[in-house]
């Protein structure tokens, strides 16, 4: 793949190239209630020789893994590009999100960085006490640090021995829940970077240049706020990144849209979820002046689109200047550096009308082309609304397969799988899941969809995503959280979602084997709550608790999710598992009764 | 009632109209957030928020790391008024009246 090389063969080299750019940057509005922090890339370019200088003598060697737990967005630049300038591989982990219940978070960072086998974890002085017993379950761990300390331990104009660092090696580890059972770490190189970025930013992309500028409150331990956000606006040297945190978006989405008002911004981009609740609870009030006229990309990726949800947006907001055709639908994945597909700029949203009955048999059977673009729900007679989420990009190849890896025909849903120079090199000391998920060069995405007019519609893995709120929850991860609770089975447990007309949303069980027995089921129950509330921030509404066996399973040990949704749903879930039925049963009926009392008082309320 | 009892009450109907499964018995001072009523951080960002509309006053997202009850929060808020109170309650400071 050097046919086409890129503009610059290493992330490193495009900063390089920056050094003298101090009228463009990243402008850090994430410390609520303060005066923002603007770094130019040349201040940038600077800050990270003393930062690679200062994790040089701290010991840290080429191809170490180094952790970075840094809620804050100025820190975390600096030291994302200051460890790959050392030599190192930088591997961001979430950063604890409050509320409590850090046992589990603690678990989660400890398998993170056990499996990226860290020797050094960066982080800040507000959260170092929190890290303080990982050292003695993550073998590998030498130290963490305090960020601010390490970089001030040399002189400013410190500057790191040479290492050098090519379009082959590791840029950085992602971690990804993606869709199977534990966190692995994807390997992305700086080719694998260099292409994606190009293809993001090109001309069969956003076409992105010096008049560009953006703004995002996505987390930078994920790809698409690091990738999108970090990255790419240093290769195609735009304007200026306004960062907002997370949590500021979540305490008032509004505040997104003030931002890209004043800022004029051009492009932004969101996961679903996000255009809903800037929709619901952003107010006229908190609104007033906002003017989104210079928005050009509305960008929409991250989890399965839902076209009501971006409909909404932009009526609610038309009166301000959004235009629909900003937004672009799109499709990617870590393990795909990050974009698939996007749609194609200045199109406006468009989702196909398909039969849904057809649709679970794998036939994307249009029902009517011209109604699509005026729906506004996508769940009415048994219609279904899949947003177009366009094509890949050039170098790039994408195909349909059947079950048997045929290549199958337009409107026939299969699954998605990619080849080209975005794709990783695989999970990091992972061989058994990287051949699981990579053959012959095609990445296997673990996405169904199809293809229409050469167009990519995603269909997820429609029958087991659990969509609460707006929010896909993919049932592997639910899993694999509860599996961790002490007292589950591990790997014995099926989460599924049943939609509820009542409670006008789907209602999400979790089934979990276990041995314990009465009196110790209760708090089973509600330590699994509180886990997959704390880790994945989804309220679960029914946890059933089953003696060992009872799940059904394939003859080679997979769990059949469809056939215990089946089953629960016909009340025999946990009939023939001996002697303990009568406790299920027991369990059952507290269950029921609990999900009655949610309903009365629903009823109650309306 | 005292003023941190009736940011009590503000909380607890906050929670009624936000909530779609409301715990069994009334909120108060010792309903713990997670534990009882399940927030996640949207949802008590949004009560953060409320909060702040409520008594026109800032409230860092980070109490969030310090708060386990209702009757934390309500400290929180009554903390952040007595602060507006003993600087004068004006807004003319440097800074400090972000009018939304």
């Amino acid at each position: 793949m050097t046919a086409n090389p890129t503009r610059y063969p290493t992330l490193l080299a495009a900063l390089a190239d920056r050094a003298g750019v101090d009228d463009h940057g990243y402008h850090h509005y994430t410390r609520e209630g303060q005066d923002p922090e603007v770094v130019s890339f040349a201040a940038l370019h600077r800050r990270v020789q003393r930062v690679a200088a200062a994790l040089q003598e701290r010991g840290v060697r080429r191809g170490d893994r180094v952790g970075l737990i840094l809620p804050d967005s100025v820190e975390f630049v600096d030291a994302i590009f200051g460890a790959m300038l050392a030599g190192a591989i930088p591997v961001p982990v979430y950063p604890p999100l409050g509320l409590g219940k850090l046992d589990t978070y603690l678990d989660n960072t400890a398998h993170i960085l056990r499996r990226a086998g860290c020797s050094l974890v960066l982080t800040d002085g507000r959260v170092r006490p929190v890290l303080g017993t990982l050292m003695s379950v993550a073998g590998t761990l030498r130290g963490i640090d305090v960020f601010r300390d390490l970089a001030a331990g040399v002189p400013d104009d410190a500057t790191p021995q040479p290492v050098d660092v090519g379009p082959d090696d590791v840029a950085f580890l992602q971690f990804t829940s993606g869709s199977t059972a534990a966190p692995k770490g994807v390997m992305l190189t700086h080719r694998n970077l260099a292409h994606n970025i190009e293809a993001i930013g090109g001309a069969h992309g956003l076409r992105i240049g010096e008049g560009s500028s953006a703004v995002s409150w996505l987390p930078l331990y994920h790809d698409m706020g690091l990738i999108g956000f970090v990255f790419t606006p240093i290769y195609f040297r735009t304007r200026g990144v306004r960062f907002l945190s997370p949590l500021m978006f979540l305490k008032r989405p509004a505040v997104w849209l003030r931002h890209l008002s004043d800022f004029r911004a051009t492009i932004t981009f969101a996961p679903n979820f996000a255009y809903g609740l800037a929709t619901r609870r952003a107010t006229d009030d908190e609104l007033d002046g906002v003017d989104l006229s210079a928005l050009q990309v509305a960008g929409c990726g991250a989890e399965p689109i839902q076209y009501p949800v971006l409909r909404g947006f932009a009526d609610r907001h038309a009166g301000r200047g959004f235009r629909s055709t900003a937004f672009l639908p799109c499709y990617g994945m870590a393990e795909h550096s990050l974009a698939i597909t996007f749609g194609r700029l200045d199109d406006d949203l468009a989702a196909d009308r398909v039969d849904a009955g057809a649709l679970a048999r794998g036939e994307a059977a249009p029902v009517s082309a011209s109604a699509a673009a005026g729906a506004a729900d996508a769940r009415d007679g048994g219609e279904l609304l899949i947003v177009n989420c366009g094509r890949p990009f050039p170098l790039h190849e994408l195909r349909i397969a059947g079950e048997d890896g045929e290549t199958l025909p337009e409107r026939r849903v299969g699954h998605i799988l990619v080849r080209g120079p975005s794709v990783m090199t695989g999970y990091f000391d992972d061989p058994a899941a990287t051949a699981e998920a990579l053959s012959d060069g095609w990445l296997r995405t673990g996405d169904l969809g199809y293809l229409a007019g050469g167009d990519l519609h995603v269909c997820g893995r429609i029958k087991e995503l659990i969509i609460v709120e707006g929010r896909n929850h993919h049932p592997q991860d639910i899993e694999w959280q509860a599996s961790r609770v002490d007292g589950i089975r591990a790997g014995n447990v099926i989460a599924f979602g049943l939609h509820d007309p009542e409670l006008g949303r789907e209602r999400v069980v979790v089934a979990a084997e276990t041995r314990l027995a009465e009196p110790e089921l209760a708090p089973l129950m509600r330590q699994v709550r509180a886990r997959i509330l704390e880790a994945l921030a989804l309220r679960v509404d029914e946890v059933l608790l089953l003696p060992p066996g009872a799940l059904p399973k394939t003859s080679s040990g997979k769990l059949q999710r469809a056939r215990a949704r089946a089953m629960f749903e016909g009340g025999t879930l946990g009939e023939g598992a001996g002697s303990s039925w009568q406790l299920f049963r027991q369990l059952k009926q507290l269950a029921a009764s609990r999900w009655s009392f949610v309903k009365a008082s629903l009823r109650g309320k309306d | 009632m005292s003023r941190e009892e009736q940011i009590v009450a503000v909380i607890a109907r906050h929670m009624a109209d936000h909530l779609d499964s409301p715990p069994d018995g009334p909120i108060g001072a010792e309903t713990r957030l997670v534990d009882d009523l399940a927030l996640d951080s949207m949802h008590s960002l949004e009560m953060i928020a409320a909060l702040e509309d409520h008594y026109r006053v800032m409230l860092s997202i980070e109490v969030l790391q310090d708060v386990r009850t209702v009757g934390d929060v309500a400290l929180v808020v009554a903390g952040a008024l007595a602060d507006r109170e003993t600087s004068g309650g004006e807004v003319g400071g440097d800074g400090g009246g972000d009018d939304r």
